[in-house]
């Protein structure tokens, strides 16, 4: 990713967007800031967010015409934000004293003619900007027509104590200024730009100051070399104080850059109200109406203040956020984390700490759905994963497990393709996949036979083995690609027969990975097909909540023909908040559950949460997620396949990781025998290694990810090398082998029929004998 | 993890100490030996050590190498480390050496700490003989335009920490040819893996670098500055034997 | 949790059962994503065979490979 795509990609994601008020406020103050202030009662750092971007606080506070207003979200549920009154409120408060940061003062020398709002901002900048102001008033009075405002307004000492601030400045002031063209001459001659300040002067009618220019409402220059004017507010309200004190301050921006002889509009695209791009939800906002202070003349009190700043609805997007705890997670939100993947990607060398970002996605892609801007975190990871992978910066403690789990899923111990048993055909390929022969393979066996039983000409082959989704998740494009073409090769030698996957996520991968090939995904089949006599609905307290596995969320057929299946079972059924297109991820996806397990779990219970009801699923990650979570969990073979040894199919336990491989393993010789009168393969040496292993180390082994056959191949070793060692008092042995990136350790001893395991636990630091 | 200098490391002695054995710096002598063998200094050659902590690169500069080789220390406890070995208490930019007396100046770990680099460059030109050589080893930012700015002002156990061009462009304009430059981050990252290892955790080794405790902007900073280790030997212009 | 040592006294009750020696505490080098560094460990003093107990490969071995894959 190049400097260039990043700004792109950040670009849509629109959080840090300023909200509508502050982009309709010709002076752009923040509104949200001062709004949150104000609801704290920090009446100080209120006055601050005021004075960051208005000029004369105390002066447009008390009489600013808020067109903030006018584009409030808050309007959609009651009345705008009343910002107006609530900046009167907060310069009612003693103003904090604070010095504003000047520049080095400039030689050259600008004049504002008139001392009305206008003038009085553009003396302000520029005197801040380090130029030599003159204010040059036609009347015997600075600010005049500021005096005319009623004193219970705008008191006299308030516009005093502001003006002085001006002086404090180095502004210098002429009054009875005379104004006419022989002065204007002159003025023009001993200054560098002039500033004229219509909204103080009764000149513009009298005098023809030529042609504006074409951008003239941003940069006021006027058709007269030198001069600039502004204060007549055209565009919005013509008495709007704060169009007029900005037009003074987009004068003095143009002034500034001309008399520095750089581009006058480059970078001013924000300068003047605009329309933002913030995009806030407003479905459970309830409606509240504006508050209205009790005494109109005082406005309001700090307690009426603080709850109308209340009403403020602090509007951001964060869509994404509020879905997906892993965005929630590590604090941010997909700019910054774009921004931070970037980082990562362009350090050569260094710290590599969004490594956890990235690879904790689960790559669901619910983000990019309930993006406004269609922002796509799982394609910012997924390319990160690539990049690491591809520059071996990629951590093995990342994914190893799961790559390891895939290449025993691709091996002879689980692998096999095969046309019909009867007919040496395949016009249809069953593709139970990995993860639901590991969860249930008595079911994958049954629906076999089903499928053999109602599909005509039976020619119905079966594939086993994995769909590599966990190399293309782990961004290992190589070890996908490689696999993948393995699986295509046989795919194509059985004739190209049409592919009933049973997952969603090998469904996604043969239709995008093989595109050439004819996808339908079983529950499609067992919809037109037909079910088993055996299929019932479930006696369950009450009717389950469907959860759609996130690899199904642009699939809406697959949605559909699932709940007409259950509709025909005649099993009534919940639907989620969270379903079809915007369904969430059990934790499996992308891996989290590898790299960031902490996560997953938390992503699970999240799911898991959203309704009361059981869980019908039709993954076999989801419902063994979902079950080892606490959750009771059905997949809807359950339901059209029910085993009468299980009573209760939602409580059933999620298989640990070594049944997983058995029941694999067991499917497959299964299958040989019954169909192929097959005998199962040579089991390796190590295998024939019989445990004992107590429900509490299971646990511990289930937690750490260690397998009964890397126990089994630790034990082989040790006795066959005798490289072990024992402890004397309770006769234990102690023994280690290298397998895969990991050393894995077992403690044992011997009993009468095998070996008694104590403990285990590996590392993936190796160690190199011998010390230097 | 690398998050860490000479300045933070010269506070934590006690730490280093069984780590690095006794040179208290990244790499141990491996860069000294390295640097050493590049100048070809002959037995007999006078070599000063600039910042010489507990004597090690001395102690192999006059037993292993037979060099003339006299330490320099700030502070009376370091130099009270180093007995038996000739070593003076003065700082590094105001030497008590003749013009051209020196062979060569070994400059570990040092840079980082000083206010004023150049200032230290300038009186090693005026002690060094014509083609007399200076070997400096040092922490550095290899990302130095990622937050660099503020690093300065934040963490300030990175805030001695330089850029490459930056040390390069002084080197220069002092008076040097710099004739090699090397990366050696990896010392700095199993320096940091070894300190892990001492004290148990990366939640202790940041605790210990920022006794204060450290933001999370600070951290960031860090990170993104990316702080390296190089080994830099650099020749005095002029006219060659 | 401080975790002083990477050798626990009863790390050394532990007997090699290839050489009938107990285990001693040594220098030895650990290897991850390409860096090196070299502790002490228990091991035996005949054939090198270097115990990781649980509580190092848990807690500090851990914290050293999380924090080289941060590199």
């Amino acid at each position: 990713m190049d400097q260039k795509a990043l700004r792109l990609l950040e670009s849509r994601c629109i959080q840090e967007e300023p909200p509508a008020c502050q982009c309709a406020c010709p002076l752009h103050v923040d509104v949200r800031t001062f709004s949150r202030c104000m609801v704290q009662g920090l009446w100080e750092e209120a006055w601050k967010t005021l004075k960051k971007t208005m000029p004369f606080p105390g002066i447009l506070g008390r009489i600013c015409d808020a067109p903030c207003r006018d584009v409030c979200r808050r309007k959609e549920a009651g009345d705008a934000v009343e910002i107006g009154l609530l900046e009167r409120a907060c310069v009612h408060t003693p103003a904090p004293v604070q010095r504003m940061p000047v520049l080095p003062r400039k030689r050259q020398r600008v004049a504002a003619v008139g001392s009305a709002l206008s003038s009085l901002t553009a003396a302000w900048d520029l005197a801040r900007k380090g130029y030599n102001v003159t204010l040059l008033e036609p009347s015997d009075r600075m600010g005049v027509y500021l005096f005319e405002i009623p004193d219970e307004v705008l008191p006299r000492s308030v516009i005093e104590t502001e003006m002085e601030a001006l002086f404090v400045l180095g502004v210098e002031t002429v009054c009875r200024f005379s104004l006419d063209w022989d002065a204007l001459e002159e003025i023009r001659r001993r200054f560098d730009a002039v500033y004229l300040g219509l909204d103080g002067l009764t000149f513009w009618g009298e005098c023809d100051t030529g042609e504006p220019w074409p951008d003239a409402a941003l940069t006021r220059i006027s058709g007269l070399e030198g001069f600039f004017t502004g204060g007549l507010a055209l565009e919005g309200n013509s008495f709007s104080p704060v169009w007029r004190s900005a037009e003074g301050r987009w004068a003095a921006t143009t002034i500034d850059r001309c008399l520095q002889g750089v581009s006058r509009t480059a970078g001013r695209e924000k300068d003047r109200p605009y329309s933002s791009r913030l995009y806030t939800a407003m479905d459970d906002v309830s409606v509240l109406p504006a508050i209205t202070p009790q005494d109109s003349v005082a406005g309001y009190t700090e307690n009426e203040a603080v709850q109308e700043a209340g009403r403020c609805l602090q509007c951001e997007c964060l869509e994404c956020v509020k879905v997906c705890p892993y965005l929630k997670h590590f604090g941010g939100y997909p700019r910054k984390y774009a921004r931070e993947i970037y980082n990562n990607d362009s350090i050569v060398m260094g710290s590599h700490k969004a490594n956890r970002l990235i690879n904790s996605c689960s790559l669901c892609g619910l983000c990019e759905v309930v993006c406004p801007e269609n922002f796509a975190m799982q394609t910012l990871c997924l390319k990160a994963r690539q990049d690491m992978v591809g520059k071996k910066r990629m951590p093995p403690s990342a994914h190893e497990f799961a790559l390891m789990d895939m290449q025993f899923s691709n091996s002879d111990r689980f692998a096999m393709t095969r046309p019909d048993p009867e007919t040496g055909i395949a016009s249809h390929l069953f593709f139970p996949g990995c993860q639901l022969c590991a969860s249930a393979p008595e079911q994958v066996r049954d629906v076999y036979a089903h499928l053999r039983r109602v599909l005509p000409l039976k020619s119905v082959g079966i594939m086993l083995g994995c769909c590599n989704a966990p190399a293309f998740w782990a961004g290992d494009d190589a070890l996908f690609q490689k696999e993948f073409s393995a699986l295509k090769e046989q795919w194509t030698a059985l004739g190209c027969p049409q592919i009933i996957p049973a997952c969603a996520t090998c469904y996604q991968m043969f239709k995008c990975h093989l595109p050439e090939a004819d996808v339908i995904s079983l529950w499609q089949v067992l919809e037109g097909a037909g079910l088993p006599a055996g299929a019932l609905p479930l006696k369950l307290s009450a009717p389950p909540a469907i959860h759609d596995p996130c690899t199904t969320r642009h699939e809406p057929e697959i949605h559909d023909s699932v709940r007409r299946l259950l509709n025909r079972l005649e099993q009534p059924f919940e639907e989620l908040k969270g379903n079809r297109s915007h369904t969430a991820c059990c934790g499996f996806g992308g891996l989290m559950q590898n790299a960031n397990p902490e996560l997953a779990g938390s992503v699970v219970r999240h799911l898991a949460h959203q309704h009361p009801a059981d869980y019908v699923t039709y993954c076999a990650m989801c419902r063994d997620n979902l079950a080892a979570s606490g959750k009771r969990a059905l997949h809807l073979l359950d339901m059209i396949f029910p085993s009468p040894d299980e009573a209760d199919p939602a409580g059933r336990r999620r298989p640990g990781w070594s049944q997983r491989r058995e029941n694999r393993s067991w499917l497959k010789n299964i299958l040989q025998q019954t169909l192929w009168k097959e005998s199962p393969e040579n089991m390796e040496p190590y295998e024939n290694i019989a445990l004992s292993v107590s429900p509490e180390v299971q646990q511990i082994l289930e937690n750490r990810r260690i397998l009964i056959s890397d126990i089994q191949r630790v034990i082989y070793h040790a006795e066959d090398s005798g490289q072990k060692l024992c402890h004397p008092d309770t006769g234990h042995f102690k023994a280690a082998f290298r397998l895969y990136n990991a050393t894995f350790w077992v403690e044992y001893s011997i009993s009468e029929n095998g070996f008694t395991i104590h403990n285990a636990y590996s590392h993936r630091m190796e160690i190199l004998r011998k010390g230097p | 993890m690398t998050a860490f200098t000479a300045r933070a490391l010269s506070h934590v002695p006690h730490v280093l100490r069984g780590i690095t054995g006794n040179t208290l710096r990244p790499g141990g002598l491996a860069l000294t030996e390295r640097a050493a063998d590049w100048c070809a200094f002959q037995p007999g050659a006078r070599v000063l050590d600039i910042g010489c902590g507990l004597g090690a690169t001395l102690m192999y500069l006059r037993d292993i190498r037979g060099c003339r080789a006299c330490g320099l220390a700030i502070s009376a406890q370091m130099l009270s480390e180093c007995r038996g070995m000739p070593v003076l208490q003065a700082a590094g930019d105001i030497l008590p050496f003749y013009d051209k007396c020196l062979d060569g100046i070994f400059c570990e770990c040092v840079v980082s700490l000083l206010v004023e680099p150049p200032k230290a460059f300038r009186e090693f030109c005026r002690v060094l003989r014509p083609a007399g050589w200076l070997v400096l080893t040092d922490v550095y930012l290899r990302n130095p335009q990622s937050g660099a700015g503020d690093l300065a002002a934040s963490a300030t156990c990175l805030s001695g920490a330089s850029d490459n061009t930056e040390l390069m462009k002084h080197l220069n304009d002092c008076g040097f040819d710099v004739i090699l430059w090397e990366d050696h981050s990896r010392y700095l990252t199993e320096l940091a893996a070894r300190m892990v290892w001492t004290l148990g955790s990366r939640e202790l080794l940041m605790q210990l670098l920022f006794p204060g405790g450290c933001s999370a902007e600070n951290k960031q900073n860090m990170q993104g500055a990316s702080p390296g280790y190089g080994l830099w030997i650099a020749r005095l212009k002029g006219p060659k034997r | 949790m401080m975790n002083p040592k990477g050798t626990q006294p009863e790390d050394l009750v532990w007997e090699c059962q290839a050489c009938h020696v107990n285990l001693v505490e040594g220098p030895v080098t650990l290897m991850y994503m390409g860096n090196r560094i070299t502790v002490d460990l228990p091991q035996c003093p005949r054939c090198g065979f270097v115990l990781v107990s649980e509580a190092v490969a848990l807690g500090k071995m851990a914290e050293v490979e999380q924090a080289l894959e941060d590199k």
